[in-house]
């Protein structure tokens, strides 16, 4: 994996507004500075309207695109979908170890990593060489990324523990 | 009980079929769930399917409750401070107009004040269930004037409270000026308390209905939205406030969202209940007593919203176009004016509003998804030089993003 660019300025970055009793809305430019709004419904479906056309993507179909977009192929969308009936409110979600943290080199068991934060680490994506179902004994490194099953409300917890903030 | 059963399921299936059929044609859900009640009513001859509707009555109040509660859970300050000064004063501009037109619409049907203050919380505020579900389903989310729309509907959803607070004495039976003072008061002081709650208890309350599974924390939150729409109602300060401020309370917590989820299939099963049972207290035979009013408080809604949606378009830079489709869409009426009128017949007002508001409520909320198809055609209907500014755009054409910030 390149090693990431510099996160873009927030300036620079479009940041969607929520749209009351609907969702949330993202205006973009494209490439020749057309706008394109996206919009997302409470039920996941999403919208792309271009120039008064509007194409809709299904909340399953959309979830690929935004894996698709993110560069995540690690879980097939279709698993996702089944994984999001099942598991009930559990997302699969993905965080950076943030260099400094407490939990830089020291591994997932020495961390008590679910007993502290209640989230499951499902696999660490590290250079080019995805870990899935990580060993208790796996060290975490500054910059892996983890793919962890949450709640959305987890998340934030989560963020702090491995900026050894919370 | 084994028949009480099966007339429930005959209920909700009747309504279902009805609502599911008239989707088809593009009409919203909520006037098909009465007119299904009003269908088999005893009051309708032909079959009758619930002898006595006040038998559903704690049901269908589960369905007012939830109804409520999910407009709390979803309330986002932010939203009402996102649109800045434009948004509240066109918000201000529609509910100043509409429930003004409604208030003397109330005076001139002459059926009494307490019955005016209702016709004019009735007649003045939109239908969101209505009005989202039209704007998703004509792929509109992306114009221009929906913020509008929405940021309109927001103002109206915090405004029922309040306006329901402010007609505890009339809703609460007040027999003298000093018991309706004192009900006002405590309508606004428990207000004023859950307000309080909500912007600073929301962690204790959170730890109190947070649960890691779903099944949880269903169980607690509706314990918790009963909970005080009880205590609100035994207050004398209606059990509909209650709930949303119950609501409101659990919105500012860090299981919002999921509550926002679960309770949607609860508020959707017994919203219909709660609109199928207004339908059975419905007699067609008085329907005759109302016409008159029914004629003139829809020419009254129509033209206001029109008149609301030319000022809104104009303060906001926008075209004739989105003045038409703010109308249109506006227009629609249901949940509250039935969740008012529900009230009202409880405090025992004046049995006409039962008739006046249902027949009210089934014509608009299907004109105003037809005439929001049409809205091109409005919008021709609508002198260009009322829109000094603003450039022509079509049907889900979108300006250059608004800067954020």
């Amino acid at each position: 994996m390149p090693t990431p660019a510099d996160p873009p300025t927030p300036e620079s970055v479009p940041v969607p507004e929520r749209l009351p009793a609907v969702g949330h809305r993202l205006d973009l430019l494209d490439e020749s500075g057309r706008p394109v709004t996206v919009i997302r419904l409470k039920d996941g479906t999403i919208e792309l309207h271009v120039e008064g056309t509007t194409t809709v993507l299904d909340a399953t179909s959309a979830r690929s695109l935004g894996m698709l977009a993110s560069g995540h192929f690690l879980v097939r969308p279709e698993l996702l979908a089944r994984a999001d009936a099942v598991l009930g409110g559990l997302e699969l979600d993905w965080v950076t170890v943030p260099a400094g943290g407490p939990a830089v080199g020291r591994s997932i068991a020495e961390l008590e990593f679910r007993k502290r934060t209640g989230v499951t680490i499902v696999a660490i994506l590290r250079g080019s060489v995805p870990v899935v179902d990580p060993d208790p004994h796996q060290r975490l490194e500054a910059g892996d990324e983890l793919v962890v099953a949450c709640r959305a409300e987890e998340r934030a917890a989560l963020e702090r523990f491995l900026a050894g903030t919370g | 009980m084994g028949e009480d059963l099966v007339v429930l399921g005959v209920a909700f299936l009747l309504s279902g079929l009805l609502a599911r059929a008239g989707a088809r044609v593009g009409l919203p859900t909520i006037p098909l769930f009465v007119l299904a009640g009003i269908v088999v009513g005893p009051h309708t001859p032909g079959i009758v399917l619930f002898e006595h509707p006040e038998e559903l009555e704690l049901l269908a109040a589960f369905g007012l409750i939830f109804l409520l509660f999910y407009l709390g859970v979803e309330f986002s300050v932010e939203d009402l401070t996102s649109g800045g000064k434009r948004l509240l004063s066109s918000a201000g501009l529609y509910l100043g107009l509409n429930l003004g037109g409604g208030l003397l619409l109330g005076f001139a049907i002459g059926w009494g004040t307490s019955e005016a203050l209702v016709i004019a919380g009735a007649t003045g505020i939109s239908s969101s269930a209505i009005v989202t579900k039209l704007l998703v389903e004509l792929h509109r989310l992306a114009n221009p004037e929906t913020r509008l729309i929405l940021g309109i509907i927001v103002i109206e959803d915090l405004f029922l409270a309040l306006y329901l607070a402010a007609l505890a004495p009339v809703l609460g039976k007040a027999d003298s000026f000093g018991e309706g003072a004192l009900l006002f008061v405590r309508a606004l002081a428990f207000l004023l308390v859950l307000a309080a709650i909500a912007r600073w208890g929301g962690p204790v309350i959170g730890r109190v209905v947070t649960a890691k599974s779903d099944e949880l924390l269903v169980v607690l939150f509706v314990g918790f939205a009963f909970l005080v729409a009880g205590v609100a109602y035994q207050l004398g300060v209606s059990d509909a406030i209650g709930a949303f401020m119950a609501g409101l309370v659990l919105a500012g917590t860090a299981v919002a969202h999921r509550i926002e989820r679960q309770v949607r299939p609860l508020r959707d099963a017994f919203a219909a209940l709660f609109f199928f049972t207004f339908g059975l207290t419905i007699d067609v035979g008085r329907v005759g007593d109302v016409v008159v009013p029914v004629v003139a408080a829809i020419a009254v809604t129509l033209v206001l919203a029109l008149a609301a949606a030319i000022g809104a378009a104009r303060i906001n830079g926008l075209g004739r176009l989105a003045a038409a489709n703010i109308a249109t869409s506006v227009a629609a009426r249901g949940e509250f004016a039935l969740i008012l009128v529900t009230l009202a017949a409880d405090a025992g007002l004046d049995s006409r509003l039962g008739p006046f508001v249902a027949v009210y409520v089934l014509v608009l909320a299907v004109v105003s998804p037809v005439l929001a198809h049409r809205s091109t055609a409005v919008a021709a209907l609508l002198p260009a030089r009322l829109f000094p500014v603003a450039p022509e755009a079509g049907p889900g054409v979108t300006p250059p993003p608004a800067p954020t910030g």
